[in-house]
């Protein structure tokens, strides 16, 4: 090891391989921790299980939504592909992604937020999709859009950089103990992950602006779009809130909600207003003001399977 | 161009290699395109400002060799001042001039035809070069250094790219020679070079930038936050900015090295000083002599008397606050320093046992110093002098105020969490590290190379860490906006 430069090149083949070793490590330790996501995903992504309707959306629907339920009153096999804190570009992606692999589903249930239309085209948590690049669909878009592009696609241990301190200590450690993201005492089925009894304490938060930017006016447009020429029936769902509070305190989403509104009144596309049901005024069935809790779930899966299944029989008459 | 950007990863590779490939005649153009390009990656045209006063110290330093009388060597060491100096009052101080007369007239009810502001953006590094500048023209003038006569040469002397936005502000008996000097490559030069500039990429993106996340939340907005959080923020930016500043100099010494240049050490352990003295001896040398060579002396130095002293001390300090940055935080950091300055001169003035340390008084000095320079760095970092005021108002009050656990919470911004205790835990381990690492090996790690299995040891670690905590945003320089 006298040589200098064979110095240099032995250091940089071992910070290589023990960067490698950690990245493996980590990312490994990281999918057993954030069990529930990376089932969801597996299932999404890699499989080709068969579902004729497919919830898409972000926390509202993921933890709203009980497929039993939906499948034992509408009949059919349901999944709930929400995704907490993504917008109309991660939905498209997640739609998109599932069609590469999956037979077309028969309903497409999205279910919006106000911020949906944002037009952000950044990822909420890139890294969650990095096990899932076999998916011809989720390599072009993480690609496209920097968030897995250059050297980074090639050299996985570049990605350790997208790993927060938390990641890399905490979860690893937590992940030895065998824990996991599933808190106790709640479930997981077909993507639905139960929000526990507990019932909202929380003052509602000050909300920002929200838009209807161009961007996020076209990605709806490309969602419908897909649907049309797969001969998906869409359906779109503004979920529970309590008292309507996001609907009434952001500023502009009153503009907001028309738009999509007038949208889908051309498209000819139901758009179900559920912050309106009677539910949203009980406090009882919300964990949290834009959240509804393990009962709230239950109740509003057989309301939102009882919409969908009237739809669905309209339209075969 | 960032050191820690992926352009400079492909941009010092080529440079470096062309370097050693091309004859020595060649040299200087390559190192001067290469250092145009690097400087113009920032904002182009500023590169014309460069050419200006690289024009005018040229011509200014064959003049004053030329001169047969002192008077008019000396006239034409003012005009290159002036045009120096110039450069920075309308590009730098300007503004904020003009401002604060205006505040005065306002004060004073006097009417006046305002004049407009410049909306212009303050050109990367421009005390830097410009000082370094000025140190060839006073170096001719007094005879310590031949004018250079090769436009090419001089201009890279004022525009090397390794030193050229942060420094070391070097001096050309230092540095001009060592263009006309024949660089062969040299295995171990590389590596020295290579070995240096990775341990200042360790400091910036594992330490600096990792700290910056959590300094710059409560800094932004620090009166949403606890003493506690205040604290922690000003202890972590004296961190900061040390790793981000030492990070630079480091990084600017390792790349000069590869090529075969030597350039001046900027930081030795600055946070081991026992007093404000010795930390001025070991922080930011280059500009620290620069004042005392061509400020400090002049006036008189040391050698006048205990009042003399006194106000060159304060003399100096208020310019280099000025110099940082054309903002009152920046003059009241200078004069805090001069303060804990004059109080150290008295203290060792009047004070016999000043060496006669035990270890224990020893420890406490280094801590004092500490405590000393973290509380000066608050006007340095705060958006203002009134945010300042209300931090140290609340760091120094507030205590009681708030249990010690609400503290150590995650810190969050909008709602969203920004700062775990997870990304407190590595950054203390790695403030730990590097502090150790420092004492331990030799300065700028030149000398592992008689140790390569220390030496092996120390690299893959540091490149690892550097992969594995690394937080790679390009986030820029501190230092890049004086």
């Amino acid at each position: 090891m006298r040589s200098p430069l064979l110095r240099i090149l032995w250091a940089f083949m071992i910070a290589l391989l023990v960067s490698q070793v950690v990245y493996s490590f980590v990312s490994h330790r990281l999918s057993r921790y954030e069990l529930h996501m990376h089932q969801k995903f597996s299932e999404l992504f890699s499989d080709s299980t068969h579902y004729s309707i497919l919830f898409l959306g972000s926390s509202k629907t993921h933890a709203d939504i009980h497929p039993a339920i939906v499948d034992t009153i509408c009949g059919a096999t349901s999944y709930n592909a929400g995704v907490d804190g993504i917008s109309l570009f991660e939905e498209k992606l997640i739609l998109e992604g599932y069609l590469a692999r999956h037979p077309v589903p028969r309903v497409v249930v999205l279910s919006f937020d106000l911020h949906s239309f944002s037009g952000a085209r950044n990822f909420f948590n890139a890294k969650q999709y990095f096990p899932f690049v076999a998916n011809k669909v989720v390599d072009t878009t993480l690609a496209s859009h920097q968030a897995l592009s250059g050297l980074k696609r090639f050299v996985p241990l570049l990605r350790l950089s997208d790993y927060s301190d938390d990641d890399k200590t905490v979860v690893v450690l937590k992940s030895l103990a065998g824990h996991n993201d599933i808190p106790q005492g709640e479930f997981q089925y077909k993507g639905y992950l139960s929000n526990s009894d507990h019932v909202m304490d929380e003052a509602p938060k000050s909300l920002d602006s929200q838009k209807m930017t161009p961007v996020g006016r076209a990605l709806l447009y490309d969602i419908i779009g897909i649907c049309r020429r797969r001969n998906i029936t869409l359906i779109l769902v503004y979920s529970p809130e309590y008292q309507q509070i996001f609907l009434r305190q952001a500023p502009n989403g009153k503009t907001v909600m028309d738009s999509v509104q007038n949208i889908a009144g051309r498209e000819g596309i139901l758009l179900l207003r559920n912050e309106q049901l009677a539910l949203c005024n009980d406090e009882q069935y919300f964990r949290n003001v834009g959240h509804l809790n393990k009962r709230g779930a239950i109740l509003y899966s057989e309301i939102l399977a009882r919409q969908i299944n009237h739809y669905l029989q309209q339209q075969n008459r | 161009m960032l050191f820690n950007s992926s352009e400079f990863l492909l941009f010092f590779p080529v440079v470096t290699l062309l370097y050693y490939l091309l004859p020595h005649g060649w040299r200087w153009l390559l190192l001067l395109l290469a250092s145009c390009v690097f400087y113009m990656y920032f904002v182009p045209v500023y590169i014309l400002i460069l050419f200006f006063t690289i024009g005018i110290d040229y011509a200014a330093g064959i003049l004053i060799e030329n001169s047969k009388t002192p008077a008019t060597k000396k006239r034409f060491l003012v005009m290159s001042l002036i045009a120096n100096i110039g450069v920075l009052a309308i590009f730098k101080y300007y503004n904020f001039f003009l401002d604060n007369i205006y505040e005065l007239f306002a004060a004073l009810n006097i009417t006046y035809h305002p004049l407009p502001f410049l909306s212009i953006l303050l050109p990367i590094g421009l005390s830097f070069h410009t000082f370094q500048a000025m140190s060839y023209t006073i170096e001719v003038y007094r005879g310590h250094q031949h004018a250079e006569r090769h436009l090419g040469i001089y201009s890279l002397y004022v525009m090397f790219y390794p030193q050229l936005v942060a420094g070391p502000i070097e001096r050309p008996q230092n540095l001009l020679h060592q263009f006309r000097e024949h660089h062969s490559f040299e295995a171990q030069q590389l590596l020295d070079g290579l070995r240096l500039m990775l341990w200042g990429l360790f400091k910036k993106v594992v330490i600096a930038d990792r700290l910056s996340i959590y300094v710059d939340t409560v800094y932004d907005h620090p009166a949403g936050y606890h003493w506690g959080n205040l604290a922690i923020a000003t202890v972590f930016f004296t961190i900061q900015i040390y790793c981000d500043f030492s990070g630079y100099s480091d990084m600017a010494i390792g790349a000069a090295r590869s090529m075969g240049f030597k350039l001046m050490t900027n930081f030795n352990r600055p946070y081991a000083a026992r007093n404000i003295q010795e930390f001025w001896k070991k922080w930011h040398i280059s500009l620290s002599t620069w004042f005392k060579d061509y400020v400090f002396i002049p006036l008189g130095g040391s050698r006048r008397g205990l009042a003399v002293t006194c106000r060159n001390t304060l003399i100096v300090f208020l310019l280099s606050g000025f110099w940082h940055g054309a903002n009152w935080t920046f003059i009241i950091w200078g004069a805090l320093h001069s303060l804990y300055m004059l109080a150290y001169l008295l203290y060792k003035h009047y004070s016999k046992a000043a060496d006669r340390r035990s270890h224990l008084i020893s420890l406490l000095s280094t801590l004092l110093t500490f405590v000393l320079v973290a509380l000066a760095w608050v006007y340095f970092r705060a958006n203002d002098a009134g945010s300042a005021s209300l931090i140290l108002q609340h760091m120094l009050t507030g205590f009681q105020a708030v249990p010690f656990q609400q503290v150590l919470k995650d810190v969050s911004q909008n709602n969203a969490i920004v700062f775990t205790n997870a990304g407190m835990l590595v950054s203390i381990a790695m403030i730990l590290l590097m502090f150790f690492l420092e004492r331990r090996l030799p300065a700028q790690l030149f000398s592992l190379n008689k140790r390569p299995a220390v030496d092996l040891a120390f690299c893959s670690m540091v490149l690892s860490l550097v992969f594995i905590f690394g937080v790679f945003g390009n986030k820029s320089f501190i230092y890049f906006q004086f």
